[in-house]
């Protein structure tokens, strides 16, 4: 090939590529450089005397010293080390309960859908009713078996068991619907095989099904990891982060530093953290998947 | 190793009878090839012998046990899949253990009895190999390693050919010969191939519709079908049907305005309408003689080791008919013949049941 040609062919690949990666640049590399660049900022709306001096790093070592910077990302682990694999184990649950041979599919597979489309405040907003105190139907329900009605949401351990319950119930449809995808891939005649080969259904499921269902899983749990560190809407219905800030999530400490204290110079800072903390809590599952991938 | 029989077998889905009554007796150590056209029930009913499919009523017996209600792995059956259904996470040594694993053999034993199935069908040195690295032929090699190790009862084959290219699938047709005359143990061989039904069976059970039309010998099938489906499914090309008349005394028929004779009388259809049969091999041309027919070639078909002739037979009113020639005759469209037919190999089928008709 002439080089001439290469070149033109190679100008032509960059120029097709081109609209893809200014979207890319407008959408995701403008606004996070624009974060990463104003944590360096002292930005603050309420203090508009101050100006907008470089600070260097000084937003990050306020972060270092900030306590409830700690217990907002202290939660926000809890709830991943929590939510994630719950949602794992009852969406795994589910997937296999829609994979069994009804008659009509469909009623199920809404059944799945509706918690995954229901929006998360309103499961939030339902689920604080849930726990009310007083008027919650699982008091209403504990009670009727003679227990003493629960602080749901206003102690604060009850109160995180409260929102990991309902982050599971809503994010488990999702992780269904992943894993439902996965299952349905099996062929069928690999358990018709390990049948006739003398597997129970444990065996089938431990040594079929799960084997073959680790690529949905890790999808799965990339997904639902990203969206774990990104809590929010939940314990903002349910609790508002309270009582105290016990249940504050690092998304909501960020929300209210820019939205309420409008101090956007820490809130980025503490945003970028957060990026930073995605970044490697997925590059860590990317990793595993893309050195299996390797080996086969 | 055992015999297997099945006695008045039905399967219905829901209000869909698929398998009418059928009655079958495998000896122990015979290779019985389930032979018929897609949809016949040819592998509803293997599947239900393996117990991967529930028996309506019936009796299915493997040696002295009615094993209708136990569950596959009770029955003491292997089967081989059309997909090959190997695990893909599992190597090439696991996939052929597991069977053995779950029934806690010793280890040593996993280890000789894998190595001695590997031996035989020469995958010895794909044992460390996932399914995805292997070839198709070698899938369905392991696919066999994985029942032969097993040493069952009986072994299933489930179109086990099918997936494979023509070459590939004449070589594993003469491995698993060669397997069964090692092994000697009993085969049930579900195939829609009949070249495979007549080289591997030692006898063959033709379905259609869900109902057994003939379960004999190949010979006997290929020379003696019960049926017109028998006879049309078997050969290739298959045997050529034209409408007759059997004459008043049974011993000929009249086709396209010629009589044909008959190998013996066929009394019991004397003077009624019959399709009239006989195979292409058994259409000869012919020099002038009394009983020779006239023919104009159709279509001449070379194969290299012989060719097919399509030609039209009978004077006032032809029927296609196809004869095998040797390569060496030189025919062309249009030309006009005089043909015979072996009278020995003749059929004739009732036109309503389309039964043989024998006498």
């Amino acid at each position: 090939m002439k080089p001439s040609k290469d070149l033109s062919e190679r100008a032509l690949g960059w120029l097709l590529l081109a609209p893809v990666g200014i979207l890319l640049a407008l959408i995701v590399i403008y606004p996070v450089g624009q974060l990463i660049y104003s944590s360096f900022f002292t930005i603050r709306l309420t203090e508009p005397w101050l100006g907008t001096p470089f600070v260097g790093l000084e937003n990050y070592v306020k972060a270092w010293e900030d306590e409830r910077f700690w217990g907002a990302l202290q939660n926000t682990i809890l709830y991943i080390v929590i939510t994630v694999p719950g949602s794992l184990a009852v969406g795994l649950g589910l997937a296999m309960l829609a994979n069994l041979p009804f008659k009509r599919k469909w009623p199920v597979r809404l059944a799945l859908l509706l918690p995954w489309a229901l929006p998360l405040v309103f499961a939030g907003l339902i689920f604080r009713w849930f726990f009310d105190f007083k008027l919650g139907f699982v008091n209403d329900f504990i009670t009727r078996f003679g227990f003493d009605p629960v602080p749901w949401l206003t102690n604060p351990m009850m109160a995180k068991i409260a929102i990991c319950i309902t982050i599971i119930w809503k994010s488990s449809s999702f992780m269904a619907l992943v894993l439902l995808a996965g299952l349905q891939s099996i062929p069928k005649s690999l358990y018709e095989a390990a049948e006739v080969d003398g597997a129970s259904k444990w065996v089938q499921f431990k040594e079929i099904t799960l084997p073959m269902l680790v690529p949905a899983i890790f999808v799965a749990l990339i997904f639902r990891t990203i969206t774990a560190i990104q809590t929010f809407d939940i314990p903002y219905a349910m609790t508002g982060g309270g009582p105290g800030d016990s249940t504050e999530t690092l998304a909501m400490y960020i929300h209210k530093n820019t939205l309420d204290f409008l101090d956007f110079g820490y809130g980025s800072a503490l945003a970028a953290i957060m990026f930073i903390v995605s970044i490697v809590a997925t590059s860590g599952y990317l990793r595993y998947t893309q050195r299996s991938a390797g080996r086969d | 190793m055992a015999n297997v029989k099945l006695k008045q077998v039905v399967k219905s889905f829901g209000e869909t009878k698929v398998i009418h009554g059928i009655d079958l007796d495998i000896k122990s150590g015979e290779f019985v090839v389930f032979v018929g056209p897609s949809g016949c029930g040819k592998s509803t009913l293997l599947r239900m012998i393996a117990g991967l499919e529930t028996t309506t009523s019936g009796d299915i017996m493997i040696g002295t046990d009615r094993v209708n209600d136990l569950p596959p792995r009770s029955r003491d059956i292997a089967m081989v899949f059309q997909d090959y259904a190997l695990y893909p996470h599992k190597s090439v040594f696991e996939n052929m253990a597991f069977g053995l694993r779950l029934r806690k053999t010793p280890e040593a034993e996993i280890k000789k009895r894998v190595g001695d199935a590997a031996a035989i069908l020469q995958i010895e040195h794909l044992l460390e190999r996932k399914p995805r690295q292997l070839s198709g032929g070698q899938r369905q090699r392991v696919a066999m390693g994985r029942a032969i190790v097993r040493d069952p009862k009986a072994f299933l084959f489930d179109e086990p050919l099918s997936n494979l290219d023509a070459q590939l699938r004449n070589e594993m047709r003469t491995e698993i010969k060669k397997l069964h005359a090692r092994l000697g143990k009993t085969i049930i061989y579900v195939t829609h191939d009949q070249v495979e039904a007549m080289t591997l069976a030692d006898r063959i059970a033709v379905l259609s519709a869900g109902h057994v039309m003939q379960y004999a010998s190949p010979d006997e099938i290929y020379n003696r079908p019960a049926a017109k489906f028998v006879a049309g499914f078997t050969g290739s090309p298959s045997m050529n049907f034209a409408p007759g008349k059997v004459s008043a005394d049974g011993t000929s028929v009249l086709v396209a305005g010629s009589n044909v004779k008959l190998g013996y009388a066929r009394a019991s259809a004397a003077g009624s309408d019959v399709t009239f049969g006989v195979r292409p091999e058994d259409i000869s041309l012919s020099g002038e003689n009394a009983d020779a027919i006239a023919a104009r070639v159709v279509v001449v078909e070379p194969l290299g080791a012989e060719t097919l002739v399509t030609l039209a037979i009978g004077e006032s009113k032809p029927v296609e008919m196809i004869t095998r020639v040797d390569a060496d005759t030189k025919l062309l469209s249009g030309d006009q013949v005089k043909v015979s037919i072996n009278a020995a190999k003749t059929h004739v089928f009732d036109l309503k049941s389309e039964l043989a008709i024998t006498a």
